[in-house]
């Protein structure tokens, strides 16, 4: 790491934890019905479009509110009176693999990186479960969080908070972590979905890649706090007189005798950084993201999940 | 006192400096919020390495205004500690030390021991000791020596010197207690026995050492058969046989023949015994040195009176007026010439004939008789009463060093002062300036 130097005395985190608010289940339950129903229509006209009706029967599942209502059995309806779709082969085998980064420089900014990370979590795999997906959910840092969680009914939901309202940045451990462990490795090849939300901040986009392969997809959600996109708005610190530190590497940096100068320069690397990410994704039919914790996932899940 | 001297400038309130805390505590906390508050953040990597040099250096920058602050803190406080030249390397104290001369200063201080120390001994050194003080410092003491007595010491010396030896032996004659206050004066410094007047000098700065003592019993008088000895403040008066004369007079050659009848007149009356020699005598009357013969010139004849008396004199050699050596003129002729001249033991005439009124003749013996009784030596063993009683408690008291300096080295000192008062004033021309300057650039938001 140039021009920064470590050393001990590290700043408090700001934001460690993760809090739902009140009406954050509203929230989710708002989107997951409104995706879910977008994915739906994209969905039929997909097959539509490339392969016709013709596309594997595989049976029903009972009907949710705000679906595609060119999926609901009507027949059925009459018969048992009770709402059912039918369900196709290529979303009823769909695993998804969502992965969050809970590295300790997840912990930075406020509202913090891992609870923003965490809200596009839960809301994805809220889609997920609304779409029939049957999702796995890992967390780095901790031995207790990096325990995956399975995840294959609507109802599994709350263990999904339970899980992620529980969560402590902390430690080094990042996605980097996550994409080498052979275990988890091992899952994801299986699954058609690969969700990882993080600040991508530890990873190479070459480990990331090698998780590719088939048809399946991945979703890159890179979650940056706002004095992370910029220094001089943030407004905990005065950057002419702080000492940035990198809570997992415990670099240190600073804008030096020209502020200005000094923003101007960090701004540049962190575009450059930001850029890396998105040619990569775009290179490879990756869905990239790059947010402010500070925004609300309703803003930038939608462009993630596409 | 300059304690704090620095590149030949001293302070002469080196406590204000106590008041450089607060430029220091200012320039602490300074440093103290120039330390940079750490923040965490993911990003920090983005930072380069050139700027974390540049922010090393910045930690220790100072803003104009918090700079000119500190200045002006500095000049003000070194304006309040009044900064002064510092004191020349051997500047001289000129001092004149006064050694009183009078009987009771070789009484000795214990009266059971008439050989021990005695009060001129003590005073001395005590004096001596505060001597010895003196060239520490970086100054050269010079001390004038006199003794106050007619003729008596008078020798410059350094102060390590040591006191001059004549000081300790006692004059030929009895010499009267000084009257202190005709020598007070700068650098002055007594040494007596008794402080009795110290306190009516107490605002002159001169400096006073004295033995002290307690009452000396002895003799007190002397008469033709003996001594009067007195025991003590609670002692009689009891008179003392002598085994031989103590009284004596001796006439020398060249005393006219009637006065000389006239003394012998008067020491028989008296019980005095005639002597062979000056030496031995308590009262010696000479003539003039190579008298001239009366009636050797025109114009010889003085005539002079006093005490209702007057007379001619023949063959006058007219003695000095002065009074030099104790000496002092007891008849002055009409043309101003000293006649006679008398001391504690001794009457001198400058003339060889006299030839005293008739109808004034009573008044003639009467007057020359008190002559003689006035300066008739008692014996050394006699001292008065005045002399014998105690002397107090004993007392040291520096004189003011200040006033003693030599002129050259006040008018130095003069000049130093002017010095310093005008550095005191640019220091404090400078701090309103500086501090004028960071309140602009407080304003202007520099600082």
């Amino acid at each position: 790491m140039v021009g920064v130097r470590s050393s001990g005395g590290l700043p408090p985190l700001p934001s460690p934890g993760v809090v739902f608010k009140g009406d954050f289940l509203a929230r989710i339950g708002a989107f997951a019905t409104q995706l879910a129903a977008a994915r739906e229509r994209e969905e039929v006209g997909r097959r539509r479009t490339l392969q016709g009706d013709g596309q594997e029967f595989v049976g029903y599942r009972p009907y949710r509110p705000g679906e595609d209502l060119r999926r609901f059995d009507w027949e059925l309806l009459a018969r048992l009176d009770r709402p059912y779709v039918r369900v196709h082969r290529s979303e009823a085998r769909e695993d998804w693999w969502i992965a969050v980064d809970a590295s300790a420089s997840m912990g930075v900014g406020e509202p913090g990186k891992l609870q923003s990370a965490a809200e596009a979590a839960v809301a994805s795999t809220a889609v997920g479960l609304r779409l029939g997906a049957r999702i796995t959910l890992v967390l780095s840092g901790s031995a207790g969080q990096a325990r995956p969680l399975s995840l294959t009914r609507t109802e599994d939901l709350g263990r999904a908070l339970a899980t992620l309202g529980a969560a402590q940045a902390g430690g080094q451990g990042g996605l980097e972590e996550l994409v080498s462990h052979q275990g988890h490795r091992a899952y994801a090849r299986r699954c058609g979905r690969l969700f990882l939300l993080g600040d991508f901040l530890d990873v190479d986009p070459a480990d990331v890649l090698r998780m590719l392969g088939g048809r399946r997809r991945m979703h890159l959600g890179q979650v940056l706090a706002p004095e992370e996109w910029d220094p001089a708005a943030g407004a905990r610190a005065d950057p002419g007189t702080s000492e940035y530190v990198d809570p997992e590497s415990t670099a240190r940096g600073r804008v030096g005798a020209d502020p200005r100068r000094g923003l101007e320069r960090y701004e540049q690397s962190l575009d450059a950084f930001i850029t890396r990410w998105s040619g990569v994704a775009a290179a490879h039919g990756v869905s990239h993201r790059a947010w402010s914790s500070a925004d609300a996932f309703e803003s930038f899940l939608p462009d993630l999940l596409r | 006192m300059m304690p704090l001297a620095i590149l030949g400038w001293g302070l002469t309130v080196p406590g204000a400096m106590v008041a450089l805390a607060l430029p220091l505590g200012i320039l602490l906390l300074s440093f103290m919020r120039r330390r940079p508050q750490a923040v965490a953040l993911g990003t920090a990597r983005f930072f380069g390495e050139g700027v974390e040099a540049e922010a090393s250096r910045r930690r220790w920058h100072l803003s104009g205004a918090r700079f000119w602050a500190l200045v002006a803190l500095l000049l003000g406080i070194l304006a309040a500690s009044r900064p002064r030249p510092s004191a020349e390397e051997n500047a001289v104290v000129l001092l004149t030390v006064y050694v009183d001369r009078s009987p009771s200063m070789f009484l000795p201080m214990d009266p059971v021991d008439p050989d021990g120390e005695r009060r001129v001994d003590r005073a001395l050194a005590a004096t001596a000791i505060w001597l010895e003080t003196l060239d520490e410092g970086g100054q050269r003491a010079v001390i004038r020596w006199r003794a106050l007595e007619p003729g008596g010491l008078d020798l410059t010396l350094d102060s390590g010197e040591g006191v001059p030896g004549a000081l300790v032996r006692p004059p030929a004659r009895a010499i009267p207690a000084p009257r202190w206050g005709q020598w007070a004066a700068p650098g002055a410094v007594f040494v007596t026995d008794s402080a009795q007047f110290a306190s009516a000098l107490e605002g002159s700065a001169v400096g006073v050492f004295a033995s002290g003592g307690a009452t000396v019993p002895g003799p007190v008088s002397a008469g033709s058969s003996g001594l009067l000895t007195w025991g003590g403040a609670d002692g009689p008066l009891e008179p003392l046989d002598a085994a031989e004369p103590l009284l004596q007079v001796h006439v020398g050659d060249g005393v006219p023949g009637p006065l000389r009848s006239l003394v012998r007149l008067w020491a028989d009356e008296r019980g005095i015994q005639p002597s062979g020699g000056a030496e031995s005598a308590g009262l010696t009357v000479r003539g003039p040195a190579g008298a001239r013969e009366p009636g050797a010139g025109p114009g010889d004849e003085i005539s002079a009176g006093r005490d209702g008396w007057s007379a001619s004199f023949d063959g006058a050699t007219p003695l000095p007026l002065g009074t030099q050596e104790g000496w002092r003129p007891w008849l002055v002729g009409d043309g101003g010439e000293c006649l006679v001249r008398a001391r504690s033991g001794e009457v001198e005439v400058g003339f060889a004939a006299v030839r005293p009124s008739p109808s004034m003749m009573e008044a003639f013996v009467v007057s020359w008789a008190r002559l003689l009784d006035e300066h008739l030596a008692p014996p050394a063993a006699v001292v008065s009463m005045e002399e014998r009683s105690a002397a107090g408690a004993p007392m040291s008291r520096e004189p003011a060093l200040e006033g003693a300096l030599d002129p050259e080295v006040l008018s130095r000192r003069a000049a130093r002062a002017a010095r310093g008062r005008r550095a005191e004033l640019l220091l404090a021309a400078g701090a309103a300036a500086a501090g004028l300057l960071a309140f602009a650039l407080r304003l202007r938001g520099s600082g």
